[in-house]
C-alpha cells in the first residue's frame, strides 16, 4: 500500500485511489468543478491542481492516482520516505487557483442577482475563497441566449464553465446520450444533439443538481425564493417503491424544491423527475380532505373527530366479527399498517385484513448505472406485504361480493385510485364502509364515514423499498389544522371502541412493529440510521 | 462603614446680592441674546422641517430611464434586513435585458427600523430611503407599502426633496393612499381603528 503525505497528513492508502478523494476523506478541501464522485474525471476545469513533489508541474488531484513508487523514485522528506507527497495550499497552488478563477470568470456574466444558483454556487464560493477579487479582462463578454433543453431543464450558456458534468451524466448514468459540446473554442457550448431528442429522460433534472454553477436550472425552481430562505428537511420520496432519499426545502409550510440526498445503497446521488416534481400535484392540484365526514341523507358532511369515531362505533355494532374486514394501504408507513392490523384484531376482533397494490406503471432502469424507478407507484408496497402478510385485497372483495363480509375499513392514499367493475359491485353490496383517504376518491363515493389521511410528506415512521431496505420517513410539512397523523387515528379509534392499543407515541410503535414482524425481527430502531437498513439477510 | 458628614455653611450675601437684581439681569441677557437668532422650531404641520440629504425615511422603488422598475427581485434587501420586513415574490421579466422582476414587493413599515441596510445591500440601486418622514395610516394594513405604493413614492420624490414643494407636502402622505380616500367607514373599520 502506498504511503503518502498530503499537507501535514501522513497516510497509507489503497493503490489507485484519487488524491482528491483521499484529501476529502482527510478533511482537506480541494476546490473542484468537473470531478464528481459518480462520474469519470476528464480533468478539464483545472481547479483541483495540487503540487506534487518531484513532478514537473501541478497535477489535477481529481485524475492523479497514488501507486507505490519504485525504490529509487521515493520522495524523502525530513528523513522519511514517501511514495508521493502533495501540497494542496502552497503558494504555487494558490496562484494557480487564482488564475483559474480569473480565467473561468472572463466570460461569466454578473447574473448573481437573478441566478437561481446564487447561494449554493461553487463559482461564488470559490471566488470568495480562492479568487483574486478583480478581473483584468476589459473586452466584451460573449453572450448566448438561454435555451430550453427539455421540458424540465433550462440552459444559460453564459454561466456555463464547460465542466461537462452534464454530458457525462447522460453518458455514464442514464446512458441516454442527449447532450454534447457543440462548436469549438470561445463558442463551445452545451447543446442537445437534435431538437427531436430533447433532454427528457426520467432523471433529466439531476443535471441541475450536479451543474456546479447556475448554467443548468430546473424549470420548476426558476425564480423561486432564494435558497438560503428555506428550512431543509430530510426524508425519503414516496412517489414509487424505490424510496429515493431526499432533502426537501420548505418555507412557511410549503414545499418549494426537492433534491436527492446521497444514499449509495438506494439512489446514489439521483432521483427521478417524477418524484422531484410530484409535490406540485399535492400542493396545487389536489383537493385534500381536511376533516372527517359522515354520510347523512346521502351526503358526506364534515363532522368533528369525536362524531366520526362515534359513527364508526355505532355503525359497526350490529356486525359479527367475521363480517368485518380491513384493507390496508401501501401508502401507509409500516407503523400505520401495524397499528391498523392491531386495531382490526383488538377492537373489531377480526383477522380479515389484506392490502391493496396501489398504482403501478412501467418500471424504468438507467442503462449505465443501477438506478431503477420501481413499477410500484406506492412508497410502501413491500412493507405492507411484510407487515400485513402476503394477503391480497382480492380475497376480501370476493367475500364482500358473496356477502360474507358486510362492513369494511379501507385505508386509501392513492391519488390515482380506480375501481374495477367487480370492486364497484362489491362496494355497493357493503352495508358499512369506513374510508381513510387523502381526497374524495372513487371509494369515498360508497363510504359511510370518511377520515382524512396524510401523504408521505406528512408521515412519520418507516417505509420498506423495493430492495427491502427499511428507512425512516420524516414529516417535512405540518398537518393542516383539523388533521391527525394516521397512527394517532388508529390509537384513538381503538380506545373509543374499547380495545386500547397501549401506545401514546410513535417511537414504541416502531419498536413493536419491528419486533412483531417476522421479516424485521432482527432489527432495532437504532439500527435504521439515516441510510436505512437492509431487511433481508 | 463610617459615614462622614460635611456640614455646609449658608454663604453670607451682601446688600446688592440680597436684592437678586444682578442674577435676574444676567438671565435676561441670555434670553435677549437668543431673540435675533434663527429659530429651530417649526410650526408643524403648517410648516415642515426639511431633512438633510441622506435622511432615512419612507422607502421608494427606483425606476430606470425608461420608467421600468429597477428591482430584479434578487432578495438581497430582504436578506440584509435585520427586521425581516421585506417580502418579495419574483416573476418572469417582460423585458429582454433582465431575467426577473418582483411580482410582489411588500415592506412592513411598522416593523422597519429605517436602518437603510436594504439600500446598502441592493446591487441594482433599486431600493432607496427617501426624506419622507410624516406618513400615516388608519389601520395596520396601511403600513404595508406594496410595489405600487413604493413606485408611486418614487414619482413623488424623483425631482428633488419632497418637502421643498410645500404645497404638495401639506397633504399628509397616506401610505395606503390607494384605498385611503375611498375606503368606506364601516362598523368593522371603526372597530379596527379602536383596536389599537
Ligand atoms: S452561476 Fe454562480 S456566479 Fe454565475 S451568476 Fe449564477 S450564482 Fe452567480
Ligand atoms: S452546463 Fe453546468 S454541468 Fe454542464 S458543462 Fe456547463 S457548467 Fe458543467
Ligand atoms: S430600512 Fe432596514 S429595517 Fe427597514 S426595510 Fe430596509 S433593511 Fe429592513
Ligand atoms: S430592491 Fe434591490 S436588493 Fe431588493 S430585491 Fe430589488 S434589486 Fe434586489
Ligand atoms: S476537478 Fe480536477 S480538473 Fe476539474
Amino acid at each position: 500500500m502506498p504511503f503518502i503525505k498530503i499537507d501535514d497528513h501522513e497516510i497509507e492508502v489503497d493503490a489507485g485511489r484519487r488524491v482528491l478523494d483521499i484529501a476529502t476523506e482527510l478533511g482537506i478541501k480541494i476546490p473542484h468543478y468537473c470531478y464528481h464522485q459518480a462520474l469519470s474525471s476528464p480533468a478539464n476545469c483545472r481547479m483541483c491542481l495540487v503540487e506534487q513533489v518531484g513532478a514537473p508541474k501541478l497535477m489535477p488531484s481529481c485524475a492523479t492516482r497514488v501507486f507505490p513508487a519504485p525504490p529509487n523514485r521515493k520522495t524523502t522528506i525530513d528523513g522519511k520516505e514517501y511514495d508521493a507527497v502533495f501540497y494542496t495550499a502552497s503558494p504555487v497552488v494558490k496562484e494557480a487557483q487564482e488564475s483559474i478563477m480569473e480565467f473561468l470568470l472572463i466570460n461569466h456574466p454578473l447574473d448573481c442577482p437573478w441566478c437561481d444558483q446564487a447561494g449554493e454556487c461553487r463559482l461564488q464560493d470559490y471566488s470568495y475563497e480562492y479568487g483574486k477579487g478583480h478581473s483584468r479582462y476589459k473586452e466584451e463578454k460573449r453572450t448566448f441566449p438561454k435555451k430550453k433543453l427539455g421540458p424540465n431543464v433550462l440552459l444559460y450558456t453564459n454561466r456555463c464553465i464547460m465542466c461537462t458534468r452534464c454530458i457525462r451524466f447522460c453518458e455514464e448514468i442514464t446512458g441516454t446520450d442527449e447532450l454534447m459540446v457543440s462548436e469549438r473554442g470561445g463558442k463551445a457550448q452545451i447543446d442537445i444533439y437534435s431538437e427531436d431528442k430533447p433532454l427528457d429522460n426520467p432523471l433529466a433534472t439531476c443535471v441541475t443538481d450536479i451543474c456546479p454553477v447556475g448554467a443548468l436550472v430546473s424549470q420548476d425552481f426558476l425564480y423561486k425564493p432564494r435558497v438560503w430562505n428555506y428550512t431543509r428537511k430530510e426524508s425519503v420520496c414516496g412517489m414509487c417503491a424505490s424510496n429515493c432519499n431526499i432533502s426537501v426545502d420548505t418555507k412557511q409550510n410549503l414545499i418549494y424544491r426537492i433534491k436527492p440526498r446521497e444514499n449509495q445503497q438506494v439512489n446514489s446521488f439521483w432521483m427521478c423527475d417524477n418524484g422531484r416534481l410530484g409535490y406540485n400535484r399535492w400542493q396545487n392540484d389536489v383537493d385534500r380532505l381536511e376533516t372527517p365526514m359522515v354520510r347523512r341523507n346521502g351526503h358526506l358532511e364534515p363532522v368533528s373527530w369525536e362524531e366520526a369515531y362515534d359513527a364508526i362505533k355505532n355503525g359497526l355494532k350490529s356486525f359479527r366479527n367475521t363480517e368485518i374486514a380491513g384493507i390496508a394501504s401501501p401508502y401507509s408507513t409500516n407503523e400505520e399498517n401495524y397499528l391498523f392490523q392491531k386495531l382490526m384484531a383488538n377492537a373489531f376482533k377480526s383477522d380479515q385484513i389484506s392490502y391493496a397494490t396501489g398504482a403501478t406503471w412501467e418500471a424504468w432502469e438507467a442503462k449505465k448505472s443501477p438506478f431503477k424507478i420501481s413499477e410500484f407507484k406506492s412508497p410502501n408496497y413491500f412493507g405492507a406485504k411484510d407487515v400485513i402478510g402476503n394477503r391480497h385485497k382480492g380475497e376480501i372483495i370476493e367475500k364482500i361480493s358473496k356477502i360474507q363480509v358486510k362492513a369494511l375499513y379501507w385505508v386509501g392514499g392513492n391519488l390515482d385510485q380506480r375501481l374495477t367493475d367487480g370492486e364497484r359491485d362489491a362496494l355497493q353490496k357493503l352495508q358499512f364502509l369506513v374510508v381513510q383517504d387523502v381526497w374524495l376518491s372513487p371509494i369515498t363515493e360508497y363510504a359511510n364515514v370518511v377520515l382524512p389521511a396524510t401523504n408521505y410528506y406528512e408521515k412519520e415512521g418507516t417505509f420498506t423499498n423495493a430492495s427491502h431496505i427499511l428507512q425512516w420517513v420524516h414529516p417535512v410539512v405540518n398537518l393542516m389544522d383539523d388533521m391527525k397523523p394516521e397512527w394517532l387515528i388508529f390509537i384513538e379509534l381503538a380506545k373509543r371502541l374499547g380495545g386500547s392499543l397501549g401506545y401514546t407515541d410513535i417511537k414504541n410503535v416502531t419498536r413493536d412493529m419491528l419486533a412483531n414482524t417476522p421479516a424485521y425481527k432482527h432489527i432495532k430502531p437504532a439500527d435504521i440510521g439515516s441510510q436505512g437498513i437492509q431487511t433481508r439477510r | 462603614m463610617a459615614t462622614s458628614v460635611k456640614v455646609l455653611k449658608r454663604p453670607k450675601l451682601n446688600l446688592l446680592e440680597q436684592t437678586y437684581l444682578p442674577q435676574v439681569m444676567a438671565g435676561l441677557v441670555t434670553t435677549f441674546k437668543h431673540v435675533p437668532q434663527v429659530k429651530d422650531t417649526v410650526s408643524y404641520p403648517e410648516e415642515k422641517w426639511i431633512p438633510r440629504d441622506g435622511y432615512r425615511g419612507l422607502h421608494r422603488l427606483n425606476k430606470d430611464e425608461d420608467g421600468r422598475i429597477k428591482c430584479v427581485a434578487c432578495e438581497m434587501c430582504s436578506s440584509a434586513c435585520p427586521a425581516h420586513c421585506i417580502t418579495i415574490e419574483a416573476e418572469v421579466s417582460p423585458w429582454e435585458d433582465r431575467e426577473k422582476i418582483p411580482k410582489r414587493y411588500d415592506i412592513d413599515l411598522l416593523r422597519c427600523i429605517f436602518c437603510g441596510m436594504c439600500e446598502e445591500a441592493c446591487p441594482e440601486d433599486a431600493i432607496e430611503l427617501t426624506e419622507i418622514y410624516d406618513f400615516c395610516g388608519y389601520i395596520r394594513e396601511d403600513f404595508i407599502a406594496d410595489k405600487d405604493t413604493l413606485l408611486h413614492i418614487y414619482d413623488l420624490t424623483a425631482d428633488g426633496n419632497y418637502y421643498r414643494d410645500l404645497e404638495r407636502s401639506q397633504k399628509l402622505f397616506f401610505t395606503g393612499h390607494k384605498g385611503a380616500e375611498d375606503r368606506e367607514v364601516s362598523p368593522e373599520y371603526t372597530r379596527n381603528l379602536l383596536k389599537w
